[in-house]
């Protein structure tokens, strides 16, 4: 199955026909392409989570239309049936430590591979390959989720949302809170998931520096709207406009801006550490082959 | 002057059997109107060190005193109303059905007159810009707009000391800059001691001190001058690298040498402009 989300003219708007009635996204047109790395960015509010519940039918557009693979979801899709799509769109939430709730590791992340029929040896295998991918040994095992710090609770629940083994895994801000050590092993092993596995990967974040690290595609939000998307390197080109919006920018490109007002010329603006480098390398090497 | 906080000699396990002290002898003071910024891992014990402070937690050995006062069950509730805190994960701190109800809450549990609460009230939502939004229900909020009303509540309060856990840790950049400011200005305005628990370095630099936190133990104390020049040590402090120590690393990789010591973001930019001249 190709496994492409396609937004079409998508719309949502929470407590339709009620007093209470918010638009909370409107008119979203984007594709995720299968094997991408697409990063979600915009200011708190713009509409990142809501978008996200979309894209394994956590809720249904109230306008328009999401293909999710070969399936069509509208307003009018039954809830029923679905249980595939959540099965190949994993989506880890904001702070999905709230949601442990079992007594041991392994039956938490047992849960929902349990679900969808899987047992014995092969629900032990599951379980334990995902909490190798997050870094966790088997010693976890037997261990509550509850006396864990909430760095290690946060690599439970994301261990229970890969043993489903999603083609598509959905990131809500996931290393929100963690330590920038953690937050470094976290992206990485994303990454390599994506790399090796081939996931795709969609990534809600703050972190301009990992948008510029990781992500081949930008989605940028604001107030239920897609108010640009491209490139990493066509997004990060207009510094001024992310500026004004406050988005931020990635380090090493306002250094890179810091050394252009002192006079430095590059050929390219850098948007990471290691392509910054390699420009002032050139520079570097250039001026003293003048001399 | 009097410190407004004491630690002395305190130390915490979880369970009393267990081997790992969660906390170990932690001796230091705070005085009032200081910015503390507490850094180390995730699991060193900065969350288990904040709860002590406003006596969610008491310490098995060793004494916490805010404003003089031994924190212990007798004097809790006057302790918090002197800490107020602000946790990291917003959706467990809510208990008003409406975003001012919730504001309201830890004042209407104080004894503050109903037309002092509202001005209160107000107030505190002005100052975190979400006065917009004070009819609606929290659960409806997004995840920065709740820990902006969470800071409210604690304002609203007019502690002396606020505890920031991780409290800017998911806002956006423009969220979290306006939360800082916020901070700030309160700061200046009531002589407010602030104690950030950050993995921040650019909220860490606002302080006036850092306490480093190591597997349940302080192990420095010191400007964030001091302790930025511990360069690539900072990430075992739990903090990233400044940027240009970052730069080093990637240039040293391309055999470009730097400098040893530490370069702040204009001495980086001085270095490289001298040397792209005089090579
Ligand atoms: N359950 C809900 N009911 C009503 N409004 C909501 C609900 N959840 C979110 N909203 C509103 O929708 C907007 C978008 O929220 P959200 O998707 O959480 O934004 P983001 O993830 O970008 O911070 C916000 O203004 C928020 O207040
Ligand atoms: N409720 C608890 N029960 C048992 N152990 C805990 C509990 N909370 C924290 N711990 C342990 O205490 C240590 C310090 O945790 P914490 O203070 O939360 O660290 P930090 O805030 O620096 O991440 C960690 O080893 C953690 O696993
Ligand atoms: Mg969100
Ligand atoms: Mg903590």
């Amino acid at each position: 199955m190709v496994m492409d989300i396609q937004f079409e003219q998508v719309g949502y708007t929470y407590q339709p026909d009620t007093p209470f009635a918010f638009c909370a996204l409107k008119d979203i047109n984007l594709t995720i392409k299968e094997g991408s790395y697409t990063a979600i960015v915009g200011h708190t509010g713009s509409g990142k989570s809501t978008l996200l519940q979309h894209l394994n039918a956590l809720i249904k557009p109230t306008a328009g239309v999401v293909k999710i693979g070969d399936r069509l979801i509208t307003t009018d899709t039954p809830n029923k049936n679905l249980k595939e799509v959540r099965k190949e769109v994993g989506i880890v939430f904001q702070f999905p430590e709230a949601q442990l709730f079992e007594e041991t590791i392994e039956k938490d992340v047992a849960f929902g591979p349990k679900n969808f029929g899987v047992e014995g040896e092969e629900l032990k295998k599951v379980v334990r390959d995902s909490l190798q991918m997050v870094g966790l040994d088997d010693s976890y095992l037997e261990r509550s989720p509850f006396e864990l710090s909430g760095g290690q609770m946060r690599r439970v629940a994301i261990a229970g949302v890969l043993a489903m083994k999603p083609s598509v895994l959905v990131l809500d801000e996931p290393t929100a809170g963690l330590d920038p050590r953690g937050r470094k092993e976290m992206m990485g092993m994303f990454y390599d998931l994506h790399k090796e596995q081939g996931i795709t990967i969609v990534l809600v974040t703050h972190l301009m520096d990992d948008v510029a690290n990781f992500a081949d595609y930008v989605i940028v939000l604001e107030k239920g709207q897609v108010i640009k998307q491209g490139l990493p390197k066509q997004v990060f080109t207009d510094t001024q406009w992310l500026t004004t919006q406050q988005l931020g920018v990635p380090a090493a490109t306002t250094f890179a801006q810091q050394l252009m007002a002192r006079g430095f010329q590059f050929d390219t603006i850098p948007l990471t550490t290691k392509e910054l480098a390699q420009e002032i390398a050139k520079i570097l090497r250039k001026s003293g082959e003048q001399v | 002057m009097k410190p407004i906080i004491t630690l002395e000699d305190i130390s915490f396990k979880y369970q009393e059997d267990a081997e790992k002290y969660a906390l170990k002898n932690i001796s230091g003071s705070i005085y009032p109107g200081e910015w503390i910024a507490i850094i180390g891992h995730n699991g060193s014990g900065k969350s288990t060190l904040a709860k002590m402070i406003n006596g969610l937690l008491l310490p098995q050995t060793g004494q916490v005193s805010v404003n003089q006062l031994p924190v212990n069950e007798e004097n809790i509730w006057k302790v918090r109303q002197s800490v107020g805190m602000v946790f990291q994960n917003p959706d467990n701190q809510f208990v008003g059905s409406t975003v001012e109800d919730d504001v309201a809450f830890g004042l209407e549990n104080s004894g503050v007159p109903r037309e002092e609460m509202v001005i209160r009230v107000n107030d505190a939502l002005t100052k975190v810009r979400m006065s917009d939004f004070k009819e609606k229900e929290p659960a409806r909020l997004s995840g920065g707009q709740k820990q902006r009303v969470a800071i409210a509540g604690v304002i609203a309060i007019s502690p002396d000391v606020i505890i920031l856990d991780e409290a800017t840790s998911m806002l956006d950049p423009k969220g979290r800059f306006e939360v800082i400011d916020t901070i700030k200005q309160l700061k200046e305005e009531r002589n407010l001691t602030v104690i950030s628990i950050t993995h921040d370095i650019d909220e860490a630099a606002n302080a006036n001190r850092l306490f480093v936190m190591k597997q349940g133990e302080l192990i420095h104390v010191g400007t964030p001058e001091e302790i930025f020049s511990y360069g690539e040590q900072l990430v075992e402090m739990g903090l990233d690298l400044p940027f240009p120590e970052k730069l080093k690393i990637e240039l040293n990789q391309l055999g470009i040498e730097t400098p040893n010591h530490y370069l702040t973001e204009e001495g980086m930019v001085e270095w490289l402009w001298t040397s792209s001249l005089n090579k």
